[in-house]
């Protein structure tokens, strides 16, 4: 009775300075918020968002556009692909995006290039929620673009500009949720359709932008 | 009587407690029970979403490993597997398909369902759920558990189409899933507790911890003179005049409510 009472009251010390210790000095907690919480988990509710490919002016958070992405944009329309650690459906879209604009980000960091699709500049960012290095800037478009308020992953944003309602030409953008299409090919083909509207619009107003 | 509904409360309370994300707290923390993060109201993490990650494809993650240990350790513990029967939604639900589950216990071929000589041995399969649906495909293959969870079906799939009717399409999984998840209803509806029993992967990790936990269904062998009504009345199915510690005890206290020599009590240490 005294043997069993004495592993009860070491076992509760034990876990209890542990977790104390854990929650205390490591990042746990926000891991689990950030990470599982607070993003919506796809394969657990077996279902991905309705993707609409149209273009729109306002942010997911009403907030103006950061300023790496103005920057951007005077060099071209912006690819933004977001993936997170243990995301089976980022796994099986990652691959595709790297055919698609021809990159090798590692899947684990945050990567920037300038790249090209048809000869024509674009600034490819692939953001990984879950790299410790990734800036602040970085991580919070992962809110300003989350277009239908899904806040689920992968997710892929295509910004470009375009005249606005305002009357100044202003950043124009979309964002696709989950996994896409069946194979590499298709996927390749359905990005490929998305950024040649870009382009499109692009090199319309950006005379406008640049002024 | 009144114990009993003491209970029921204490599981309604738990339902709204994990559901505060609907007033929008959403915490850090892992449940130490059955409930789905993907349920729009949910308040915090479901902890073999957690365990899953941390070992997903090889890439080990310890702290996500050991954080929802820990929690489930700690209730573990200090009331074995008493999470079951007084917290958990599920258990809640089950409890209320368990008075159909006793009246269709009357059909024999129901019956037999829950009384075959593999019964016992159908038990382990939660362990089995555990070890292999949890951990080892995770590290091999992926997730697969989330990708069929019924529960995961019933608190994260169904809100989300009731409340953003046109917003989601199935993915490959849907449909694997939606017939899990009507074997899930049909099974609780035919054996009383048949998740509980069976299948639950949180109630497989917390099982052992009855063996040592600090509050404990007692059987006084005195006083005791094998009437099984205790036995009738157990939700799990379990010969409660000779348990030991059972690791199928959910301390509901059915038990110790129906005795009519008061020999069966909770115990303390």
């Amino acid at each position: 009775m005294k043997k069993l009472f004495a592993v009860q009251v070491s076992l509760l010390l034990i876990i209890s300075v542990s977790f104390v210790g854990m929650v205390y000095y490591t990042d746990i907690y926000d891991v689990i918020q950030g990470g599982i919480v607070e993003v919506l988990c796809l394969s657990c509710i077996k279902l991905y968002p309705l993707t609409s490919t149209d273009f729109t002016f306002e942010t997911g958070t009403g907030e103006p556009h950061p300023d790496f992405i103005l920057e951007s944009l005077r060099e071209g329309p912006i690819f933004l692909h977001y993936s997170e650690d243990a995301c089976a459906a980022c796994d099986v879209m990652f691959p595709s995006v790297l055919k698609f604009l021809n990159v090798e980000p590692k899947k684990d960091k945050s990567y920037y290039k300038l790249t090209s699709f048809n000869d024509k500049p674009v600034n490819y960012y692939y953001i990984y929620l879950d790299d410790e290095a990734t800036s602040e800037e970085w991580l919070h478009t992962f809110e300003i673009y989350d277009k239908d308020h899904i806040h689920g992953l992968p997710m892929f944003s295509v910004v470009t500009i375009n005249y606005a309602h305002s009357g100044i030409i202003e950043p124009y953008y979309t964002t696709l949720y989950g996994q896409l299409e069946d194979n590499d090919e298709q996927r390749i083909e359905y990005f490929g359709e998305l950024m040649e509207e870009a382009f499109v619009l692009y090199d319309e107003n950006l005379p406008g932008f640049i002024k | 009587m009144k114990f009993q509904l003491k209970r029921l409360w204490f599981q309604i309370l738990t339902f709204f407690s994990v559901n505060l994300g609907a007033l929008g707290i959403k915490t850090g923390f892992c449940v130490p029970l059955f409930y789905c993060h993907a349920c729009p109201a949910a308040s915090s993490a479901c902890p073999l979403r957690a365990m899953e990650k941390s070992v997903y494809k090889g890439h080990f993650a310890f702290n996500q490993l050991l954080y929802p240990i820990l929690i489930l350790g700690f209730f573990g513990t200090i009331t074995g597997r008493a999470v079951c029967g007084w917290a958990c939604p599920i258990g809640l639900l089950q409890r209320a398909t368990s008075g159909p589950a006793r009246k269709l216990k009357k059909y024999s071929i129901v019956k037999k369902i829950g009384s075959y000589k593999f019964e016992p041995y159908l038990r382990y399969t939660k362990y089995f759920m555990l070890i292999g649906l949890v951990f080892v495909s995770a590290i091999f293959i992926g997730f697969m558990f989330t990708d069929v969870c019924p529960i995961g079906v019933l608190t994260g799939t169904i809100p989300i189409i009731i409340l953003n009717p046109y917003k989601f399409v199935p993915s490959s999984f849907f449909w694997p899933a939606i017939g899990i998840f009507i074997l899930f209803i049909m099974l609780i509806f035919l054996v009383e507790r048949g998740w509980c029993r069976y299948f639950c992967p949180i109630g497989a990790f917390l099982a052992p911890f009855n063996k040592i936990s600090m509050i404990h269904v007692d059987v006084d062998q005195e006083k005791c003179v094998h009437c099984n009504l205790c036995s009738i009345n157990c939700p799990m199915g379990i010969d409660v005049p000779n348990m030991q510690r059972d690791p199928e005890c959910i301390l509901c206290g059915k038990c110790i409510n129906v005795c009519p020599r008061d020999a069966i009590s909770y115990g303390r240490f």
